[in-house]
């Protein structure tokens, strides 16, 4: 099986989101080396941002917007609509929790709002969270910058 | 769209994988039935597959399949097999009237409650099984025929005394000790049966036609009259009348 350096760190930074989501707690510090193995730091530390978001906020408010964001934004095959439809008849029969999910079980099926609050069990402002995350990565691009011989 | 705008630094992270070529490895259908019922391992694995082709984790397959058109075929028919299946069984439960549905919750409920009173009840007071007494020796016989003896010189022919190798008052089981109390359960179940039969006729019961009814009654009677009226229906459920 060939792999490329760059499809390698992809699938790394994808798993360790999936990781998030089923909140494995995967250490975000540990991870750096590893999602930054093609160069590219500045996508190991967005997803980063994530990993240490949950970790200092509520996480299920960063693993709630994680599944906004697979369910709206990551490509899917356009004919499935059995996937969304199962997953909202599990969310609302609370036959489904996070730890179980999958971007591939997300992708495409469009989870609104108040299904995500049901299937995460509480509510929270999501844009806020946004914001959180976005603060934490601007952080870690700041701390790079300090430490580089530049 | 606007919420799209706003979101185009989290969109940028969602880089689809590439396609993988159609000679690759894939995951069994088992593998594939396993992931979608949640079954398989979730462990951190990211690099070269193991040789062994039944060895996958939820995270492997998941990439796999958005990555391989023939396996997202595979599930995506999975799913529908599977959305179709829930289709029958919910069709064939809203044939059934709501308020049978409510009656037959209610009293196996309460079967599984009475059930299980009783069988707490047995374990707190074990059914007490006499057993047959007998004087254990030659010796202690003698000698209770000989207190036998002295007690009726004491006391007269006429009081009562014990003979010999008469057993001592043993306490006799409690209704719930007897065999037959399972029984009694049992057929009480099918008269449960019968009044959720009457309630359903009668229209006496917790579902959404009856309910509707009551509403409609309540909204165009006085609070006497439907005071009045409940008495009957509260008193069948053990219940005094209550003032409206």
């Amino acid at each position: 099986m060939e792999y490329d350096l760059s499809t390698l760190c992809q699938k790394a930074r994808l798993a360790y989101a999936e990781h998030l989501i089923r909140c494995t707690d995967l250490d975000p510090s540990e991870m750096e080396d590893l999602l930054s193995l093609d160069g590219d730091l500045d996508q190991a530390q967005r997803w980063l941002a994530f990993g240490y978001a949950k970790r200092r906020y509520d996480p299920d408010h960063v693993r709630g917007l994680l599944v906004y964001l697979f369910s709206h934004y990551y490509k899917s095959s356009p004919d499935d609509r059995s996937k969304r439809k199962l997953l909202v008849q599990a969310i609302k029969r609370r036959a489904i929790e996070l730890s179980e999910l999958t971007i591939e079980k997300l992708s495409g099926t469009y989870l609104k709002w108040d299904e995500i609050f049901e299937l995460v069990g509480k509510e929270f402002n999501p844009s806020r969270v946004k914001e959180r995350v976005r603060a934490i990565y601007e952080e870690l691009r700041d701390n790079t910058q300090t430490r580089s011989p530049l | 769209m606007k919420e799209h705008q706003s979101d185009s630094w989290f969109i940028e992270l969602l880089k689809p994988l590439r396609d993988i070529a159609p000679g690759n490895v894939h995951p069994s259908r088992a593998i594939l039935h396993a992931y979608l019922k949640g079954r398989l391992p979730d462990i951190w694995r990211v690099g070269d597959r193991p040789p062994d082709p039944d060895d996958w984790t939820l995270t492997e397959v998941s990439h796999h399949v958005l990555a391989c058109q023939a396996c997202g075929q595979q599930l995506t028919h999975m799913r529908r097999v599977e959305m179709e299946h829930a289709q029958v069984w919910t069709k064939s439960l809203a044939r059934i009237p709501s308020a049978i549905r409510v009656h037959v919750a209610l009293y196996a409920l309460a079967l599984i409650v009475l059930f299980g009173f009783n069988g707490m009840l047995l374990a707190l007071f074990p059914p007490l099984t006499p057993s047959p007494c007998s004087p254990s020796s030659p010796q202690d016989t003698a000698g209770t025929y000989q207190r036998v003896d002295q007690r009726l010189k004491l006391e007269g022919v006429n009081k009562p005394v014990g003979l010999p190798g008469a057993c001592p008052p043993a306490p006799t089981p409690q209704p719930w000790q007897r065999w037959w109390a399972p029984w009694i359960f049992i057929f009480w179940t099918p008269l449960l049966g019968l009044h959720a039969l009457w309630g359903w006729k009668t229209g006496i019961g917790l579902g959404r036609r009856h309910r509707t009814a009551a509403t409609t009654f309540a909204r165009l009677t006085p609070a006497e009259s439907r005071g009045l009226l409940l008495v009957p229906v509260l008193s069948h459920h053990g219940l005094g009348p209550v003032s409206l």
